[in-house]
């Protein structure tokens, strides 16, 4: 009786140490996500191309698309004339807010853009990110030539270790990206028109 | 396709050739008997009875009965029974009809080195099959992880995430469906996550078992699908040191590991014993038939200390270990959309070409599993037996993705979970032929993510727990064994967390259930077996199931939990006619099992999420009634020449009866037969052998179209190659093995590896493990 006295007293300590020991769960605190780009616009600025070289203009036309989960607004579309460049630039926007563009830049090891969508001979593509950083979040769009309407797909995409080495200029348009081994971290699309020289939006 | 249908008929007919002729050699004779303490009186467990020539083998069980059976009658054997700490006991017999046995046996004063488990004597009380992996299994698979360790045993496979994360898979059961007990205690990781593998070192263990029936009523909720047990050897009563150095090389991966143990009993202090053990393993990029698979390397620090006092009739046992893993995840494997998997699909192999390298890159993980364990154990004269057992883990797992900036060093996944259990169980002694079980089981769970992330958690803090109490009678009587069970749980789920868009969400739940078991095992004309057990089991649904909400990077797709789930409950009925021979053994597992709220993520159809990485495709956690039955086959023959022939084979049919589909990730039928040659090396060495594997895999092709994004890969075969002897070094002994898995270096994929979709699984591995016992 003893014998089994103990083995039960073992049992009592044994259980209240266990509550003593043990605690609840701790109150959740709000984790923002920082992670995911929330916000993205992709701005088209005209400028005159002379020589190889861009020429800002006095009073250039500048359309802006602005994307929220990278959904552009719907029917949102822009004209682009044949025969004119526009400077395309990225701006991305983190959870607060504020501009992260530049982050993908200073990565450029694992960064690239890619821009898809656009029939062949229709579109040609100049890199001006700083630093020959050749990324693609700041480049000149050569309008070749008038085209149907297509959807323009802007890709930034985070590249695995090394990839960044096997892609050349060439490769700004290259619709088998996928290729190249990683995770988008943009992915937008919306409409545009290739329109003829002269046009503009006019509809 | 063809040609594995015709190895299955040919090992079918084989099989049945087998029988035939085993039959005709009429061994009958049994021994019984029980091992006892000479000092206390008290049965002893665990210890290997041996009965030569036949190498016949049995281990006494908890109350020290061992049964030995298909003997010749006229044939004299030396009987011997042998185990750590106590002077081996011999004897000889010439045995003319069913003879009892009693051995009482000696504490040790001399060395003893190891007790070599060799056979699969079913130590473990229950009507259920248990499998027990020999020295030979441990010693070919030493170095892998613990899932691998099981994969030779029919009815057992692996969940792969690329080489370096492997689970467990019992009757296609794994994670929470099936329960891993660690030195006696439920081992509790974040086990719901199919990337998450055991926090277990397999150094630590001398004993593996495997239960594969649905074992809810002794080990509590979550045992659906089986049990599988890792042991530590018994603690020492010799006072001299003793201990083992394991150190092995495999080629692929250029991965080295050590691992050693030292243990004693303390001459000063008569019933004081004590064990350290440490291991250390470093592995690099692996390598599929035809290129390395970058970022797969793996890192391991593991140390475990016990400490015994055993005093009378009673022993009181602290155990603590630390599991410590920093792995990487095939760097292919991270991608983020729909074309980006096609594009490997198309691919059929990784874009990228990398070379070998120790490195580890994110995406990784890293894990601290810590686990501590205090048992009081007490003997009572008349066979009945106590043990309360307390134990506490601490689970840290951080999960590193590639990220934006320079915050790969960040985790994106910071979790802590705390896990407090306290165990009690009696057992009496048997009286009449009836004995009984009862216990009851407390336990307490804390996990909290770790803020800091920059990341929403992918599952919220929560507290839980969870009670529950069981009563189990056995009588036991010399033609038959019956067991019944039942037991009564009790949980409570609490949760918290704030989901991406910073609403609250969580809440608390209950859950209760009651399990059964009802079983027998009948020995018919003494060489044959028949063991049948049905269990009534049953699980809470997990905190990803419930909670969920978030993309699933390297699968992409976008996983939503539901509150709303209930609790999985599964009925397994599982039949195991088994016939052992002299020359011929055969274990036939028969099984059928049905879930009622099957718990699991189904493709919700049309239904997409948006987000500024892209579209991805929803899965929803659901339930539905499912169910499962296979078969596992276990044949052993022993032909001439000291050659013997082995098959593990498995089958299995899944289906979601609710929507007359396939289950998703159910292994295909899988075949393994060996042909072992002892070789008859005169001189010092012993224990030599040689032995040839084939492994073939059928295609799965049970598969739900729509449901994954590539239907299952082809069938494959693999040869292995083994071989291995023991080295006189002075008293002591080397153990040598040598193994060549994947022996043609075939390049394949398996269905269970989810990281198929982007790379083939590895490639020839070679690999020489070095044992020093002494």
């Amino acid at each position: 009786m003893k014998k089994q006295r103990n083995s039960l007293l073992l049992a009592f300590v044994a259980v209240g140490a266990i509550f003593i020991a043990s605690c609840s769960k701790d109150d959740p605190q709000p984790e923002i996500p920082q992670e995911e780009t929330h916000e993205a616009q992709l701005t088209f600025t005209e400028v005159e191309w002379q020589d190889g070289q861009p020429v800002e203009l006095e009073h250039p036309e500048v359309m802006v698309v602005t994307f929220e989960d990278g959904l552009a607004a719907v029917g949102t579309h822009i004209h682009l004339e044949a025969e004119k460049t526009y400077k395309v630039e990225l701006t991305a926007y983190d959870f607060a807010g504020r501009e992260i563009q530049q982050e993908f830049v200073d990565d450029a090891s694992v960064h690239q853009a890619f821009i898809l969508g656009a029939p062949d001979g229709v579109l040609d593509y100049t890199y001006a990110d700083p630093a020959d950083a050749r990324v693609g979040v700041t480049g000149y769009l050569h309008v070749l030539q008038p085209s149907d309407g297509f959807v323009l797909n802007y890709i930034l995409r985070h590249l695995n270790e090394g990839e960044k080495a096997r892609i050349t200029a060439g490769d700004w348009n290259n619709a088998q990206y996928t290729q190249f081994g990683g995770a988008n971290d943009i992915d937008l699309k919306f409409e545009v028109h290739a329109v003829e020289a002269g046009h503009g939006h006019d509809h | 396709m063809q040609q594995i249908r015709k190895l299955f008929i040919l090992t079918f007919f084989l099989t049945l050739f087998s029988i035939c002729c085993a039959r005709q050699h009429g061994c009958t004779i049994k021994i019984s008997g029980r091992i006892t303490d000479i000092d206390t009186g008290l049965p002893l467990s665990g210890v290997t009875i041996t009965a030569d020539p036949g190498g016949f083998q049995a281990i006494s069980d908890s109350h020290g009965y061992f049964q030995l059976v298909s003997l010749c009658a006229g044939s004299e054997y030396r009987v011997t029974a042998t185990s750590l700490g106590f002077e081996s006991a011999s004897t000889r017999l010439t045995l003319t009809t069913d003879s009892e046995l009693d051995i009482v046996l000696h504490h040790g004063t001399i060395k003893l080195h190891d007790v070599d488990v060799v056979g699969h004597g079913q130590s473990v009380i229950t009507t259920n099959p248990v499998k027990t992996l020999s020295r030979e299994d441990i010693a070919e698979a030493r170095g892998g992880s613990l899932a691998e360790h099981f994969d030779a045993l029919a009815g057992v496979g692996t969940l792969q995430t690329g080489t370096t994360i492997a689970k467990p898979v019992i009757n296609g059961m794994h994670s929470n469906r099936i329960l891993v007990l660690n030195n006696g205690i439920r081992q509790e990781g974040q086990q719901w996550g199919s990337e998450h593998a055991p926090e277990i070192d397999p150094f630590i263990a001398k004993d593996f078992k495997l239960i594969k029936g649905a074992e809810g009523v002794r080990y509590g909720a979550d045992a659906i699908g089986g049990v599988i047990m890792v042991m530590p050897p018994a603690m020492p009563v010799d006072p001299h040191l003793s201990g083992e150095i394991h150190t092995l090389y495999n080629t692929n991966g250029r991965v080295g590991a050590a691992s050693g143990m030292l243990q004693s009993a303390i001459e000063r202090i008569n019933g004081l014993s004590w064990r350290i053990q440490g291991t250390a393993k470093r592995g690099g990029n692996t390598r599929a038939a035809d290129y390395y698979l970058g970022n797969t390397g793996i890192e391991e620090a593991n140390v475990s200390a016990a400490i015994q006092y055993s005093r009378g009739t009673s022993s009181l046992e602290a155990y603590y270990s630390r599991f410590q893993t920093s792995l990487g995840i095939l760097t292919s494997a991270h991608i983020g959309s729909l074309a980006d998997i096609e594009a490997r699909l198309d691919a059929g192999r990784p874009l990228e070409d990398y070379p070998f390298s120790y490195r580890i890159a994110a995406p990784r993980q890293q894990v601290v599993h810590d686990l501590g364990k205090l048992k009081w154990h007490r003997d009572h004269a008349d066979g009945s037996w106590l043990d309360i057992q307390y134990g506490i883990q601490r689970n840290h797992r951080q999960e590193y993705d590639v990220r934006r900036g320079d915050r790969d060093a960040l985790p994106m996944l910071d979790m802590i979970l705390t896990t407090q259990t306290l165990d009690a169980s009696y057992q009496s002694a048997a009286k009449n032929g009836w004995e009984s079980e009862f216990g009851a089981n407390v336990s307490l769970q804390v996990n909290n993510n770790v803020p800091g992330t920059l990341n929403t958690p992918l599952i919220p803090n929560y507290d839980s727990f969870s009670s529950g109490v069981f009563f189990i009678q056995r009588l036991i009587r010399d033609g038959y064994e019956l067991e019944g069970g039942i037991r009564y749980d009790f949980k409570t789920f609490d949760a918290a967390g704030f989901d991406n868009s910073l609403e609250y969400y969580g809440g608390y739940r209950q859950f209760h259930n009651v399990s059964g078991t009802l079983g027998a095992v009948i020995p018919m004309q003494d060489v044959w077996q028949l063991r049948s057990n049905i269990g009534l089991a049953w699980r809470a649904p997990s905190a990803n199931e419930l909670y969920s909400n978030g993309l699933h990077h390297g699968a992409a797709l976008y996983e939503i939990g539901n509150p709303d789930l209930e609790s999985e409950r599964s009925l397994k009925w599982i039949v195991t006619p088994s016939y052992t021979a002299e020359l011929f053994s055969l274990s036939l597992d028969v099984y059928a099992q049905y879930i009622d709220r099957y718990i699991y993520a189904r493709p919700s159809a049309g239904e997409f999420m948006q987000t500024i990485r892209g579209t991805f495709p929803v899965f929803r956690y659901e339930q539905t009634d499912a169910t499962f039955w296979g078969i596992d086959l276990t044949a052993h023959y022993h032909l001439p020449y000291k050659l013997s022939y082995q098959i593990e084979a498995s089958m299995i049919r899944a289906r979601d009866v609710t929507n007359d589909a396939y289950l998703p990730y159910i292994p295909g039928d899988r075949l393994d037969h060996f042909i072992r040659w002892e070789i008859p090396v005169s001189g010092k060495l012993s224990a030599s052998y040689l032995k040839l594997g084939h492994r073939v895999v059928r295609r799965q092709t049970r598969y739900q179209e729509g449901s994954d994004y590539v239907a299952p890969p082809p069938a494959y075969q693999l040869l292995s190659a083994f071989g291995g002897t023991r080295l006189p070094i002075g008293d002591r002994f080397l153990d040598v093995t040598v193994s060549v898995n994947n022996l043609l270096n075939t390049s394949y994929k398996e269905y269970m590896n989810r990281f198929r979709y982007f790379s083939h699984d590895m490639g020839r591995n070679i690999g020489l493990k070095l044992g020093y016992i002494f």
